[in-house]
């Protein structure tokens, strides 16, 4: 009798106790009505749907998919990385997390010069701009439910018992192996890249991960890890001090508005790629496109010249606002500007990228206080120049998304920019190297020029969508400079050309951008559409389709009560929902 | 002091006659298409001790007196950009180089150790154009997942043998080497 009692009873411990990932469902793309987590790796969005199960809200399962990322993808973004997420939450509260990291006070012109040119210590720890994901965690966790000990918990059981390397971690780890090898060797495997089916362990960021879970963000910034950062940077050279993290804030702002064809969307604004999503849609928005399909090359003629002006202009205009005196987003982002901008679209040919820098940027400054487009033209037209080159941001960067069953909405992305960041590892994480984001060469006028305390201007637009005051879709992307083309093609996809969500993600992406001359795109689009482009006078680019290249879009859907994940196909993700009523 | 000399001559002679490593001139490696996977098969080499020669643009006048030529394939767009040469004129290259190299009596051996994840259009091109030029084939497991090597080597008396890793390549190194005469 007393050997029965012993055994049910350790029965009901080890089911209490048993990890709670059985109690949730995994599949590249799942529907369920009890909430649902798409990320850029399968055991991320399980460490979200985990903390929704256990009855967590969106931003709860958000910190925990943030943390699970940095421990599962760390080339793509983790504690020593930076980004921005929106929420929109069902009470009506709308929040834009900034988290950008900053450039450290010894991080000046002065010191460049030094040290030789931007490129050159991109690689180095001096490329480091002071990391801004746990304090994003740490607003975040004021609209979270659960503490943050129990959301670090999925992350530090993964970076303790390890977990199996995918395809896409072993080609990035390949890819990044001489880095790697010369700046952080013990994240290697005996000296080589980790290879797909091998078991990964990171005791160093589990412990890293406990401290935070146990003393809060702040351990980050003022306690013991600050300490570890400040020491290594002061014995390799670099330009981050404890100071600089001491003084480091994530900012919580409102989330800028737009619209496109009736549907609301939520971006985040300066210095992310959120304007230029809104400020290209506003242009599309005066051409049938509903009438073209994905393929159809003038849809892409006329979204690629869209892309390249909104580049254009985000690129001379737009920047960090808290230490810019002039960012006219409010001008950027208007439909009158808007109006403005299509009529630079010849529709017979394609610009010529020799004049993009010089003749077509715009300015959206007349717009700033809602002038109609008539007023502006009719007044004397001024045009700005661009100096110095463009830049050609890495493929890095990892992007979720996150709803719970109550409808708050969690889009989130975050990056350590390129892969594996400068390829130095503290603590276990990696560090960014965002400091290539700024000017090389200070531009009179640049919003981007290096300054201490400042926030780099990157590509990332993390977006929620509604449609009739409810949340339909929430995404983003990573892809660097792909970002804006791939969200901007994808809500095209769903709104113009009616596809559902797992098709527009699927569908081949291409590039509108100014750091490239010519069309980059995927294979598939048939080539009489390839022909036209290059008659139109398109210079094209194909890639295999598909490619990591163009992002990993991870994205929801929400109709009638039923959500739907998609992980991304480019990347090996996932969804991953409550075990309740979740179905493939 | 000549017998000093002689003393040192006869330990590096006797060092690498026992300790089965081959002298640095023995191999020379070159990448198929411009990916950095060569410098790993450098890095596994020196375990085994080879102080293999990595030249990424080596051409047929610059092989020296080596027993074998290890190329590694994965088409890299980023490395023939920086090599400033294209997809065409590598294969020319390396044709190039591996008959040159089997007029000298070398050995070609051909590697792919990226897996799955270093598959793809440009790289198939490298793999298709390199297998005719092995004497022996090593592939990390996944490379092969749809067959390409397998097919490529059928009817052929060629010796294709699998990796479990980057690292696990190791073994069929030394066991090709060992049987080429360059480790003992």
């Amino acid at each position: 009798m007393k050997l029965r009692s012993c055994l049910i009873i350790i029965g009901i411990c080890w089911l209490a106790l048993s990890p709670a990932v059985h109690a949730v469902r995994l599949a590249p793309t799942l529907q369920s009505t009890e909430g649902m987590v798409t990320a850029a790796h399968p055991l991320a969005a399980t460490a979200g749907a985990e903390i929704l199960e256990k009855g967590g809200n969106a931003v709860d399962a958000a910190i925990a998919v943030s943390l699970a990322l940095g421990v599962v993808e760390p080339y793509a973004s983790g504690l020593g990385g930076e980004g921005y997420m929106v929420a929109v939450m069902q009470d009506g509260r709308e929040l834009a997390i900034d988290f950008r990291s900053t450039a450290p006070a010894l991080a000046t012109y002065d010191n460049l010069e030094k040290a030789g040119k931007l490129r050159d210590v991109r690689y180095t720890p001096k490329g480091y701009c002071v990391a801004g994901v746990p304090a994003g965690i740490g607003k975040a966790l004021e609209l979270a439910s659960l503490p943050l000990q129990d959301l670090a918990a999925p992350a530090i059981r993964l970076a303790e018992q390890g977990f199996e390397i995918n395809d896409t971690f072993s080609s990035v780890n390949m890819d990044r192996w001489e880095i790697l090898f010369k700046n952080a060797p013990e994240f290697l495997n005996d000296g080589m890249p980790w290879t797909a089916g091998e078991t990964f362990r990171n005791p160093a960021l589990a412990r890293t991960l406990k401290v935070m879970a146990k003393k809060g963000v702040a351990a980050y910034y003022h306690g013991e890890l600050a300490d570890n950062l400040d020491r290594f940077m002061r014995e390799n050279d670099g330009w981050a001090r404890k100071s600089d993290l001491q003084n480091y804030r994530a900012l919580a702002k409102t989330p800028i508005k737009g619209t496109y064809r009736g549907y609301e969307l939520y971006v985040p604004g300066s210095p992310v790629g959120g304007p230029r999503v809104l400020a290209t849609l506003n242009i599309l928005e005066h051409f049938n496109l509903a009438i073209m399909n994905w393929a159809d090359p003038l849809a892409i003629h006329i979204m690629q010249e869209a892309m390249i002006l909104t580049s254009l202009d985000q690129r001379r205009w737009l920047g960090d606002p808290e230490t810019n005196g002039y960012i006219p987003e409010k001008g950027y982002i208007s439909k009158d500007y808007a109006r403005q901008r299509m009529m630079q679209i010849d529709l017979s040919r394609a610009s010529d990228p020799e004049t993009w820098h010089t003749e077509r940027v715009g300015d959206p400054g007349p717009y700033e206080n809602g002038e109609s487009y008539v007023d502006v033209m009719l007044e004397t037209r001024r045009k700005a120049v661009i100096e110095g080159t463009t830049q050609d941001a890495p493929p890095s960067t990892t992007h979720f998304s996150v709803v719970d069953k109550a409808g708050n909405a969690v889009a989130w992305t975050q990056t350590i920019s390129s892969f594996f960041g400068t390829g130095n590892m503290v603590d276990g994480y990696f560090l960014n190297n965002e400091l290539g984001n700024f000017k090389g060469v200070p531009v009179e006028g640049s919003p981007i020029n290096l300054e201490p305390g400042r926030r780099p201007r990157t590509t990332i637009a993390p977006l929620v969508v509604k449609q009739d005051g409810k949340v339909r879709w929430v995404l983003g992307s990573p892809g660097a400079g792909r970002i804006g083309s791939t969200v901007i093609e994808i809500l095209v996809n769903l709104i113009d050309f009616d596809m559902n969500l797992e098709l527009a993600i699927r569908t081949p992406k291409f590039t509108g951008y100014d750091a490239y001359r010519e069309i980059q795109l995927e294979d598939d689009f048939p080539q009489k559409t390839v022909d036209l482009l290059e008659q139109l006078g398109h210079k094209v680019k194909r890639y295999d389709h598909p490619d990591l290249y163009f992002g990993g879009p991870n994205a929801i859907a929400i109709k009638d009560g039923v959500m739907t994940g998609v992980g991304s196909i480019r990347r090996n993700g996932g969804a991953a929902a409550p075990e309740k009523q979740a179905r493939k | 002091m000549k017998n000093q000399i002689f003393r040192m001559i006869l330990s590096i002679a006797l060092l690498s006659i026992f300790s089965g490593t081959a002298l640095a001139a023995d191999v020379v490696l070159t990448p198929f298409g411009q990916s950095p996977d060569a410098m790993m098969v450098r890095v596994v080499l020196k375990k085994l001790g080879i102080d293999g020669r990595l030249e990424k643009l080596l051409q047929a006048d610059e092989l020296q007196d080596e027993k074998v030529l290890i190329t590694v394939v994965a088409g890299s767009s980023k490395g023939l950009g920086e090599a400033g040469i294209d997809k065409d004129a590598e294969i020319e290259r390396m044709k190039t180089l591996a008959a040159a190299a089997g007029a000298k009596g070398m050995k070609v051996l051909v590697m792919h150790i990226g897996g799955k994840g270093r598959r793809g259009t440009l790289t198939d091109v490298f793999i298709v154009e390199s297998v005719p030029m092995a004497d022996a084939l090593i592939v990390v497991e996944g490379g092969d997942y749809d067959g390409l090597f397998t097919g490529l080597v059928e009817g052929k008396e060629l010796q294709m043998l699998i990796a479990p890793s980057v690292r696990g390549t190791s073994e069929p190194l030394q066991q090709v080497l060992t049987e080429w005469g360059v480790l003992q």
